[in-house]
């Protein structure tokens, strides 16, 4: 709820420079400061796992061995994916963006519960120094999935690696609650559920999977430690356990977390796509109700990942129907954003470059992924370079086209700068070419035979992986361009201005970047945040 | 009254923070309902896959303890139910005895529980010698104190949070609202025993 | 979370019917009831934790959307439940 216009807030300064010594950083409740520090947080955890990935794709430049030894490739690649996954994808959109807009985009001063969102913050860093310390220290091989009986039984640092994203668990369900929270109580006044903006939708559904599956992967990890310390069993067939079990529990939690890491990116397309084409969207309730469907639909499907496991047929094919559906409510979302700019008047900013990287590149992953859904195909596919093509197009090509779309979209909103078009433009196309070099090889990999997590391969499939691996060069330089380019202009761009995009969504209608109290005058929620049929008393 | 209109520094009226609050638990409570719902699920499949050993385990187990316990938490949760009911007409002095009871009875519940791990101490039974027993048992007595020790845990986390909003109750600084907050995780520890009774001390192989 | 809240009759009223529910329990479990026993068990604790969860916890008087992930969390743990069932079973 906003408070009254005091005259305290009046001609107060951005939030950026209201205070500036290290402890109003450190020790701040201020979401905005939050936000901004889980983006800087998860930024360099992307950079370490890219590192990591150009060392693993530099390994593959040979058959043999090229840079590591096999040992050091299996910890690498174990490194890559736990890095990737919990401690950028994960937080990058939902703790960071997330933080930043959602009390903006509803008008409100502050998220529901400051302090915790900042606690959750350090919890994330704890979790993040226990996990890389672990995996500096010696590492684990296992792979970022922890199978189990193997995970049980590896003489690698199992236990402590596991600890750390248990404890990355607890600072995710912080933030999910907050958010949820904030949603439901510090919307204005006269802002009903269909009045709030599409990024909220998509934000609100993460945080709800966030709550509800993150406990269960918490669960499974800390009987692997169980497992692994004390040879309690419970995964291992020789002591009567089941190893199925493991997959069926780290799964429930983990085939969510991959929309916990496109949902958010979803909503910044929605976002763009519609600032940019200047137009409501085709069907807000399709968007809407899509994400809601993708969060509901999304918890029922993680028995497609135990086709090979040893996983019952009947369960299989269940698992199997149920995951084709998820392309369903995919498809309305696609639908529905070409829909909004048809006949939109659309700008071709870097932002919407993203888009339109990200569409591609989201529709070609997602038919993949429609394909694996098969039981018969799966069975051809599985373990192999095609599966590690097919969620690097949805998570690379989905959520970190998402997030870098959101980044220059809103960078002037976070810093009151504008970033720089032409080294955006060429930065997204350096991303699209060597993304499609990078993985397009790797479904031909995978589908003529090439085991993911091997170490070596045979000789024919070297030119495949050459190419791959320049590929990987072309996608960082051009990430590198990207980040480069937006952090040059985040201190050094030209002044913006409180809404340079000429956007109707709320979080526009207050100066850029904000006060710390985020808004001087209640949220005016007149014209909508999509309605673009009548002159914007705001500009 | 009027302090629940106050502001507080952020701008959020009291009377809507406890709002928050509300809000807040009870969409912790799903989060941790799912912790202990994995935790069923490994329960259900190991006892499709060992139906004899799981009832050994259970026939083996204490029943007179868990019973016991049920019945305390139960009326630990009915005491804490009428203190909310109490402290929000009014009437603190009720209330805190009311709190009072229900930390002695969660007290009485982890003593009975003390007394039953001793037990299973004492027959060679602990956490770390699951691994001696055959599979199908080990299985269970693993579930077993990965259970009740979880829910152990949740009970002592609901008693420091129930001995500190007393403390604030006592001391004029906190409402029925957040008494019902923390009376609410508590009944979530109560829910969940009412499961775990029947799956470890009940169930068992013969009929007694 | 806008109705009133349920009194000290209803409370106690709740409370004594769930010491009748475990008392039944209990007095079930010394029966055999054969492939019966552990359904009817579990059954009545399912009746036990609704009463808990709508009366004592109040989740009867939230407004629908405030308990959205009390409701996901009931459906996707009898899902998880079920389904891992249905793979154990059919093995």
């Amino acid at each position: 709820m906003t408070p009254p216009a005091q005259d305290s807030t009046a001609g107060a300064k951005s939030y950026l420079v209201a205070e500036t010594t290290w402890s109003s950083w450190l020790m701040t409740s201020d979401h905005k400061r939050i936000g901004i520090m889980f983006l800087a947080a998860t930024f360099l955890a992307m950079l370490l796992g890219g590192v990591v990935a150009l060392i693993l794709r530099i390994e593959h430049l040979t058959p043999h061995h090229t840079v590591v030894d096999a040992m050091t490739y299996n910890r690498l690649f174990t490194l890559h994916g736990v890095i990737m996954v919990w401690l950028f994808m994960i937080p990058a959109i939902p703790a960071g963006l997330g933080n930043f807009l959602l009390p903006l985009m509803l008008g409100a001063r502050d998220v529901a519960f400051p302090r915790l969102n900042l606690l959750s913050f350090y919890v994330y860093l704890l979790g993040a120094g226990i996990t890389l310390s672990a995996m500096l220290m010696g590492g684990t091989d296992t792979g970022w999935t922890f199978y189990t009986p193997y995970s049980a039984t590896s003489p690698t640092a199992v236990a402590p690696v596991v600890a750390g994203v248990f404890v990355l668990g607890i600072s995710s369900i912080m933030s999910g609650i907050n958010f949820i929270v904030t949603t439901h109580a510090l919307r204005p006044r006269g802002m009903g559920w269909f009045d709030m903006p599409l990024f909220v939708w998509g934000i609100y559904a993460t945080s709800i999977i966030q709550v509800v599956a993150t406990p269960v992967l918490g669960l499974s990890l800390a009987l692997v430690v169980l497992d692994h310390s004390f040879s309690w069993g419970i995964f291992d067939p020789a002591r009567g356990g089941d190893p199925v079990l493991f997959e069926h529990l780290f799964w429930f939690y983990s085939h969510p977390a991959v929309y916990i890491m496109i949902l958010p990116a979803m909503g910044v397309i929605s976002e763009v796509v519609c600032t940019f084409s200047r137009k409501n969207p085709l069907s807000y309730k399709a968007i809407a109700y899509s994400s809601l469907g993708i969060a509901l639909v999304g918890f029922l499907t993680w028995g497609h990942h135990l086709f090979v496991a040893g996983q019952s047929a009947y369960a299989s094919g269940a698992f199997g129907i149920i995951s084709e559906l998820v392309a369903v409510f995919s498809a309305i979302k696609v639908v529905t954003w070409l829909g909004t700019m048809y006949r939109g008047s659309i700008a071709f900013t870097t932002p919407m470059a993203y888009v339109f990287i990200f569409l591609f590149l989201f529709v070609f992953g997602g038919m993949t992924g429609v394909a694996q859904a098969a039981m018969s195909l799966d069975v051809h596919w599985h373990d192999t370079y095609f599966i590690v093509a097919h969620f690097h197009f949805i998570m690379v090509g989905g959520t970190l086209t998402g997030l870098i779309a959101g980044l220059h979209y809103w960078l002037p909103k976070i810093t009151g700068r504008l970033p720089n078009e032409r080294v955006g433009l060429i930065a997204a196309a350096l991303v699209l070419m060597g993304f499609v070099i990078t993985f397009v090889p790797q479904f031909l990999l995978g589908n003529a035979g090439m085991p993911r997590r091997y170490y070596d391969y045979p000789v024919r499939f070297q030119a495949l992986n050459v190419i791959s691996t320049v590929g990987s060069w072309l996608l960082s330089s051009g990430i590198l361009l990207a980040f480069g380019s937006l952090l040059h202009a985040a201190f050094r761009g030209p002044r913006a201005g409180s809404n340079p995009w000429g956007s109707r969504s709320f979080e526009w209608r207050t100066a850029s970047p904000p006060i710390t109290a985020n808004f001087e005058r209640p949220l005016d929620l007149v014209p909508g945040a999509y309605d673009y049929s009548v002159v914007n008393p705001h500009d | 009254m009027t302090e629940l209109f106050a502001e507080t520094q952020d701008g959020v009226a009291l009377a809507e923070r406890d709002s928050l609050r509300r809000l807040g638990m009870m969409v912790f409570l799903a989060s941790e309902a799912m912790l202990f719902a994995g935790m069923f699920t490994l329960y259900a499949a190991g006892r499709i896959r060992h139906p004899q050993a799981f009832a050994d385990g259970v026939d083996h187990n204490l029943r007179w303890v868990g019973t016991a316990n049920t019945y305390v938490l139960l009326t630990s949760s009915w005491c804490i139910a009428m203190a909310v009911v109490r402290l929000r007409s009014g009437s603190r002095r009720s209330a805190l005895l009311l709190v009072s009871a229900t930390m002695l009875l969660g007290l009485l519940f982890l003593g009975l529980k003390g007394y039953e791990y001793q037990w299973h101490l004492a027959e060679g039974d602990g956490p770390m010698a699951v691994a001696r027993h055959d599979p199908g048992i080990a299985l269970f007595m693993g579930l077993y104190w990965l259970m009740t020790g979880t829910h152990a845990l949740h009970v002592i986390a609901g008693l420091i949070f129930l001995g500190y909003v007393a403390w604030r109750v006592a001391y004029r600084q906190a409402n029925d609202r957040l008494l019902e907050v923390a009376a609410w995780y508590w009944h979530l520890v109560d829910l969940i025993w009412v499961f775990i009774w029947p799956l470890f001390y009940l169930l068992g192989r013969v009929s007694r | 979370m806008s109705r009133t809240p349920f009194g000290e009759q209803a409370i106690t009223r709740v409370f004594l019917g769930l010491l009748a529910l475990a008392t039944t329990s209990l007095v079930l479990s010394s029966h055999d009831l054969g492939s019966g026993q552990l359904p009817v068990a579990l059954g009545i604790a399912c009746i036990k934790a609704t009463l808990i969860a709508l009366v004592f916890i109040g989740v009867a008087l939230a407004r629908p959307s405030h308990i959205i992930a009390v409701i996901l969390a009931a459906v996707m743990s009898s899902a998880m439940i079920g389904l891992v069932i249905m793979d154990v079973m059919t093995r």
